[in-house]
């Protein structure tokens, strides 16, 4: 494996191959594409398709810049593949891809197993987009696959046969990248002084995150993944504005803050539990306040952004702001200004936070115990994105 | 709570994944008899021990306690009771 993850510290964010990346967990992920793909009123299916092809595309054609033969340019893609934790693809026939590929283990089967283990249809979806975009940007063949089998299926492997090409050729979409005037949150007085952010986010950053021999990511108790930015950022803007023409905008943000509150509670549930928590964390943590610092400071290693808790009511309220939160660059590089906070992830995951450190009850009970609203966001002009969590009504 | 015992992990990756906690004056012992048993422990990122053998992989943070158990594949009730017996957990009803 030849890829590494390089950490831009200062800004909070994570690099593979010239792309930035996101760590999030099988449950989000998986969460997200049942939110988009199961929206009844637009063609989230599609939506979530193109996004992995767009996205995919750009970032192989920064991972192969240099690259050269088609043998070695599509190998590298399946290495990037299971680099960042989303399985592990083969060709069974051949070096490249002539009828078929298969995925021995599977990200996204994980999170769907995890949840809907009784489901039996494919689940694959992102994988054959990115299938889509390997196949064009190593090959130059403009091809589509479709999963015929798939483990949440109880099939061995999952199976992508190739398909003739209806449409154009893959295209990728701009990247988003750091403008000159994106300036991270500058460092304020730690509002709990026991906890070490600076420490935590030099061990966490430091930590080997990438796939195994499987391809898969098994950290802090859940399957995490490096996702490209560009994914997130345009699978959520080509969903929320195909739900604003179906009249449908504010219950689209809510779908997107739901799936990431269900994510702060998950995998920062798996964090709290973890002997790196253990060994690094909790002996700087003595009330639940500063747990909830410490947890910020760890997401500040997940390439999010930088966070900061500005005000911290226990059991109460939390006042969290962001810098450079992926979501509005994304926001402003895909689209331009917003005229309202775009932040959904962030927001959802501010809720999540407090629903695991001051909610009662199992995990699935914890949800919905609070709720977050954006109240700034850089997209829409502010200075900083802030959002504020209360205990919900 | 003055004796060892444990509680299960919410692990998605691993099934029956527990977290042993025990008396601060047992840590060292547990850790030098699973040393002589499986070698010694190896230190991992963010200051955490860590020992695999066969078919678990033990997690700690330095000083020893709590220890993580993962069930590797392939596990048996036989590792289980043997790590029991290494770090004199007396049992439960958990399982």
């Amino acid at each position: 494996m030849t890829f590494t993850t390089d950490i831009d510290v200062a800004r909070s964010r994570r690099l593979v191959a010239g792309s930035s990346v996101i760590l999030h967990c099988h449950h989000y992920n998986s969460r997200l594409q049942k939110a988009i793909e199961g929206a009844t009123a637009v063609d989230g299916r599609s939506l979530w398709m193109a996004s992995a092809e767009a996205s995919w595309t750009g970032v192989l054609l920064r991972a192969l810049d240099g690259v050269s033969g088609p043998h070695e340019r599509w190998q590298r893609c399946l290495e990037l593949y299971q680099f960042l934790g989303f399985g592990r693809l083969q060709v069974p026939d051949g070096e490249l891809p002539e009828t078929k590929v298969v995925a021995l283990a599977s990200h996204f089967v994980e999170g769907w197993s995890a949840r809907e283990p009784e489901r039996t249809e494919p689940v694959c979806s992102f994988a054959a987009g990115f299938l889509q975009a390997a196949a064009w940007v190593a090959l130059g063949r403009a091809v589509s696959f479709e999963e015929v089998a798939c483990q949440q299926g109880r099939a061995p492997a999952c199976e992508f046969v190739l398909r003739p090409r209806t449409g154009p050729a893959p295209r990728p979409i701009e990247q988003v990248v750091a403008r000159a005037g994106d300036a991270p949150m500058k460092p304020i007085a730690p509002v709990r002084p026991g906890v070490d952010e600076g420490k935590i986010v030099a061990a966490v950053s430091s930590m080997p995150i990438a796939g195994d021999d499987r391809g898969l990511i098994p950290a802090f108790n859940v399957f995490l993944a490096s996702m490209p930015a560009d994914f997130y950022n345009h699978a959520s803007v080509t969903f929320l504005a195909a739900m604003r023409e179906a009249g449908m905008g504010a219950l689209g943000r809510r779908l997107l803050m739901q799936v990431a509150e269900i994510c702060g509670l998950n995998t920062f549930s798996g964090i709290r539990s973890s002997a790196e928590w253990d060994a690094l964390i909790a002996p700087m943590c003595h009330d639940p306040a500063d747990e909830m610092v410490g947890l910020v400071a760890v997401s500040n290693a997940l390439g999010w952004g930088s966070w900061r808790v500005m005000d911290l009511v226990p059991g109460e309220s939390l006042r969290l702001v962001a810098g450079n939160g992926y979501e509005a660059e994304g926001q402003l590089e895909l689209v331009g200004p917003s005229l309202e906070p775009c932040c959904v992830m962030l927001t959802g995951v501010s809720a999540g936070l407090m629903d695991l450190v001051y909610g009662t009850g199992s995990v699935r009970e914890r949800v919905g115990q609070f709720a977050a609203v954006e109240h700034r966001c850089r997209a829409a002009g502010a200075e900083c994105c802030e959002f504020l969590a209360e205990e919900a009504a | 709570m003055t004796g060892a015992y444990r509680e299960r992990v919410f692990s998605c990756p691993r099934d029956r994944t527990y977290k042993y906690y025990l008396p601060k004056e047992e840590a060292q012992p547990a850790w030098q008899r699973l040393s002589e048993e499986f070698g010694a422990p190896t230190p991992g990122a963010c200051g955490v021990l860590v020992l695999e053998t066969p078919r678990l992989l033990l997690r700690a943070p330095s000083w020893g306690n709590p220890v993580t158990v993962i069930r590797k594949r392939g596990w048996s009730e036989d590792d289980v009771r043997r790590f029991h017996e290494l770090i004199r957990f007396p049992g439960d009803l958990q399982e």
